[in-house]
């Protein structure tokens, strides 16, 4: 069993990892493809191509661990884990949708053709995850804020104008 | 003017008029906001004071266009009931399906309680 900082040190460490591992693709992408030699463009993919599979894997047993948790971590504090997650899925978010823009590329790095699979598999289980500890995580009231009124205002004036317009008719 | 699902329209501000205008992520279907000229959005804030569970974080990556500020993020309990009329002018962007999925999945678990599944999935 985790305890919640090795929640928060198993998803910091993936993010890093991540990172570090994603940092030459990034460059490559940034650029262009054409601008970097192919033994530079070959090492980049093959730095990613060897972890992505495993992010997807220690994503999905991350979210069957927390739900299987519910009872003993709701009302803990998750912000840390939760912060830590959504710097990952940014990451991963990224480099999913900039897939299309080396899909000529591609042909010459078959790896590249099960990334986007592997992507999107692996951030809708990070979001799943997201979601189970925002539920769990502990909320406390605050003041209503300039928004939320802001909204209910909005939603109250369309009300009164929609029934005003179906009485007048 | 047809107001469809994951459209992001700017609307301006009806409690302080200060503020600047606000853009809101359509959330209802096009049969639905056609039917009274209404339909259902959530607000789209940058304002870091406001991020929290309630935050459905978004990025330039998510939409058709890039948005305009950084640290964007949606309001998913602050679901408004808007009119068509108030717009202010055309549509500034869309969001892509497979990260409105997600919106709706984050909006559903959290403020409903409820698995919200876009159909035929």
């Amino acid at each position: 069993m985790l305890t919640i900082p090795q929640y928060d040190n198993l998803i910091q460490n993936q993010y890093q990892d991540a990172e570090k591992r994603t940092k030459d693709f990034r460059i490559v992408i940034h650029f262009d493809f054409q601008f970097f030699t192919r033994y530079f463009v070959a090492r980049a993919i093959r730095r990613i191509d060897a972890t992505l599979p495993t992010y997807l894997i220690k994503a999905k047993g991350l979210l069957a661990d927390l739900q299987s948790r519910e009872a003993e971590l709701s009302g803990s504090n998750l912000r840390a884990f939760i912060d830590h997650l959504d710097r990952f899925i940014n990451l991963l978010v990224y480099l999913r949708e900039k897939l299309p823009s080396i899909e000529d590329t591609s042909s010459a790095f078959p790896e590249i053709d099960n990334w986007k699979g592997i992507l999107t598999e692996t951030i809708e289980t990070l979001y799943a995850t997201m979601r189970l500890a925002k539920r769990y995580n502990l909320k406390t009231p605050r003041p209503v804020s300039d928004l939320a009124i802001e909204s209910s205002k909005r939603s109250l004036s369309s009300l009164q104008r929609t029934s005003y317009v179906r009485r007048a008719t | 003017m047809s107001v469809e699902q994951r459209d992001v329209y700017l609307f301006p501000p009806m409690h302080d008029s200060s503020l600047a205008n606000h853009p809101f992520i359509v959330l209802s279907t096009k049969a639905a906001n056609e039917y009274e000229s209404t339909f259902i959005a959530v607000m789209i804030t940058s304002s870091i004071k406001f991020h929290d569970d309630f935050s459905f974080d978004l990025r330039d990556e998510m939409f058709e266009h890039p948005l305009e500020k950084g640290g964007s993020h949606a309001r998913m309990h602050l679901v408004t009931l808007c009119l068509e009329q108030e717009i202010i002018g055309p549509r500034i962007n869309r969001m892509k399906p497979f990260y409105f999925k997600e919106l709706m999945a984050a909006i559903g678990d959290l403020v409903f309680g409820y698995e919200f599944k876009p159909l035929g999935s």
